[in-house]
């Protein structure tokens, strides 16, 4: 990851709240640039979704780096196919239809191309850039306790992924990213009943799985 | 509104219901108590879940990269991304690829005074930057597009790979080849050659041997009988005792078409029942060499003395009929292994020591020497004085 200077810190916020503050819709924002390809409009966009879009794609994917590219790589597509956005439709479900898609095929390609390194992360929530000796060391108080919490967590995501995809994006877009069940429906281009019962089939799977590890 | 569904329930629990919903199930839960307690087992079923919900906020500066990013790929692609301002453009070139759009690759590594000036920092475009960034990020992004749509340019593969590092990789790889190739099959056939020199050495290690409890002489070819043949050789020593091995008489230059034949003993050449089976013998008897005819002096046949003489072919490659001067075809052309009388062994590409031919007498036919000095060697079936074969 590329190393933050106070220059992107301050840019950074001063950008987001502006974008945030903004009046302007961001089906009107796509509209303009769509029409006029005012630059300024799109980073309106970008600047506006940073936060939210990232976080949706880091916890997806599990994975800061793979999150920042299809970031990247979403908004890029946003670029491509702004003349097919239809004007009677939302932006956000669109853009999140987008990175979706980015994020599963991103998450098949890392599947199969898995690899295991002795200098692997080994706190990937972190993201921190571990090496094996740092596995040796720690500054925690009670290392037990640490080591017992970060099992679990590790056991909760490792029963997160083994849900099927289409499970799988139903818990991060209704769960982790509070949609309504008609806009995760509208992000799928499935039935609102179909996303109902996903959730449902999901949360029952995962119950399945906390039981069988005695996780409560 | 009825009794509500578990999706339902749940959904008003993760509030992913329409508010017309949630508001229903928020009146029936208000009036029946035993669903709230349903709702208190589904929440705490959702609890591990919020466990793993750590907040995580975006790296710093990445809407910047990602405009960035848009804008060159864009261009890549296209020619184009929102309004053309060059100095702009030429920003977002430098900060993503860390290099001028103008600037060739090759000249690349040229740190130029603009190329690593920081910025201007601009409030008001999102697209200008301060300082070159790497283009690990722009980079790794690519791999992400292998499923964009059809007609779009991609100067990159999957891979990462352009067209020019392909090229590139295929011409080193070529001139590795054509380097190695040569190396390596001229490697192959000198072992060859030095194997069926071995092989040469052992059989003249039998001649001699021969000769020495033979006053001197060399084998020689009988004039007439099954016998008659430059292959008896092979029987006579193998009969004397003293071959090694019927697998000295293969050339490894053959590779795997060197002769497999047993070498037969004379009894057993003397014993054949008819011409085709005296004939196989004599096929085989000297496998893949040939021996010399021996000379004609005076016009009586000799065998040929061991006088230890330097330019003398005693035994060699089996030469081939449709090569000129006869020469061997068991080192693919390129010449023979000849053994010399007085046990040297050299590798011919002429076919003549000095200006005799290995392979026919001085008259031009496959026949004894017309001398005591003109060697002819020939393969096994060949009869000294049935069998003449002029060469034009």
């Amino acid at each position: 990851m590329m190393q933050a200077t106070i220059y992107d810190l301050d840019y950074n916020s001063a950008r987001q709240l502006q974008a945030k503050e903004h009046p302007v819709t961001d089906e009107q924002l796509l509209q303009t640039y769509r029409q006029t390809g005012d630059r300024e409009a799109f980073a309106l966009l970008v600047y506006r979704y940073e936060r939210e879009l990232y976080n949706y794609l880091r916890r997806y994917l599990g994975n800061a780096e793979m999150a920042e590219d299809v970031f990247q790589a979403t908004f890029l597509l946003v670029h491509r196919r702004c003349d097919q956005f239809h004007s009677d439709r939302k932006f956000r479900p669109w853009l999140y239809t987008i990175a979706t898609n980015q994020a599963i095929d991103a998450r098949r390609r890392t599947k199969r191309h898995k690899m295991l390194s002795l200098d692997t992360p080994h706190d990937q929530e972190n993201d921190e850039v571990g090496q094996l000796v740092n596995m040796l060391e720690t500054a925690e108080v009670n290392p037990l306790d640490t080591t017992l919490d970060e099992e679990r967590k590790n056991l909760i995501r490792s029963s997160l992924e083994q849900l099927p995809e289409q499970l799988y994006s139903v818990v991060q877009l209704v769960y982790y990213q509070g949609m309504k069940y008609r806009e995760a429906a509208e992000v799928l281009g499935i039935p609102v009943g179909t996303v109902k019962s996903r959730v449902h089939a999901a949360v029952s799977q995962l119950g399945q799985l906390w039981n069988s590890h005695q996780l409560d | 509104m009825n009794a509500p569904s578990q999706e339902d329930l749940l959904g008003y629990l993760l509030g992913a219901l329409d508010a017309r919903e949630q508001e229903q199930v928020q009146q029936l839960v208000d009036q029946h108590p035993q669903l709230e307690a349903r709702l208190l087992a589904m929440k705490a079923a959702l609890a591990p879940l919020e466990q793993v919900n750590e907040p995580v906020g975006p790296p710093p500066g990445l809407a910047r990269r990602c405009c960035q990013f848009v804008a060159v790929s864009a261009r890549e692609a296209s020619g184009s991304f929102g309004d053309s301002n060059p100095e702009l453009s030429e920003s977002d070139a430098r900060a993503v690829t860390g290099r001028p759009t103008w600037q060739p690759a090759e000249a690349a590594w040229q740190p130029t005074d603009t190329a690593w000036q920081p910025a201007e920092a601009s409030t008001e475009s999102a697209f200008a930057t301060t300082s070159p960034q790497p283009a690990k990020s722009s980079r790794l992004a690519r791999r992400f597009f292998s499923s964009a749509p059809a007609g779009e340019a991609h100067a990159h593969s999957e891979w990462g790979w352009s067209v020019m590092d392909v090229v590139c990789s295929c011409a080193a790889a070529l001139l590795v080849g054509a380097l190695l190739i040569p190396a390596l099959s001229a490697a192959r056939f000198s072992s060859r050659s030095v194997a069926c020199q071995n092989n040469l050495r052992s059989v003249y290690n039998s001649l001699t041997q021969y000769a020495d409890a033979n006053a001197g002489r060399f084998p020689q070819i009988p004039e007439a009988g099954p016998l008659a043949t430059a292959g008896c050789v092979g029987p006579m020593l193998k009969t004397a005792g003293l071959l090694e091995n019927d697998k000295v008489f293969a050339c490894a230059g053959l590779g795997k078409s060197a002769s497999q034949a047993r070498i037969p003993m004379t009894s057993e050449v003397l014993a054949a029942e008819n011409s085709e089976e005296l004939q196989l013998y004599r096929q085989q008897m000297l496998g893949d060499y040939g021996y010399t005819l021996g000379y004609l002096e005076n016009g009586k046949y000799a065998a040929v003395k061991n006088l230890g003489r330097s330019n003398y072919v005693l035994l060699a490659d089996a030469p081939h009929n449709a090569t000129p001067s006869r020469t061997s075809r068991n080192h693919g052309g390129w010449g023979q292994n000849c053994v010399m009388a007085d046990g040297s062994i050299q590798f011919n590409r002429t076919g003549f020591i000095g200006t005799d031919a290995i392979y026919i007498n001085d008259r031009n036919v496959v026949a004894p020497g017309v001398g005591p000095l003109d060697a002819v060697v020939a393969p096994g079936y060949v009869e000294p004085f049935a069998t003449w074969i002029c060469i034009q």
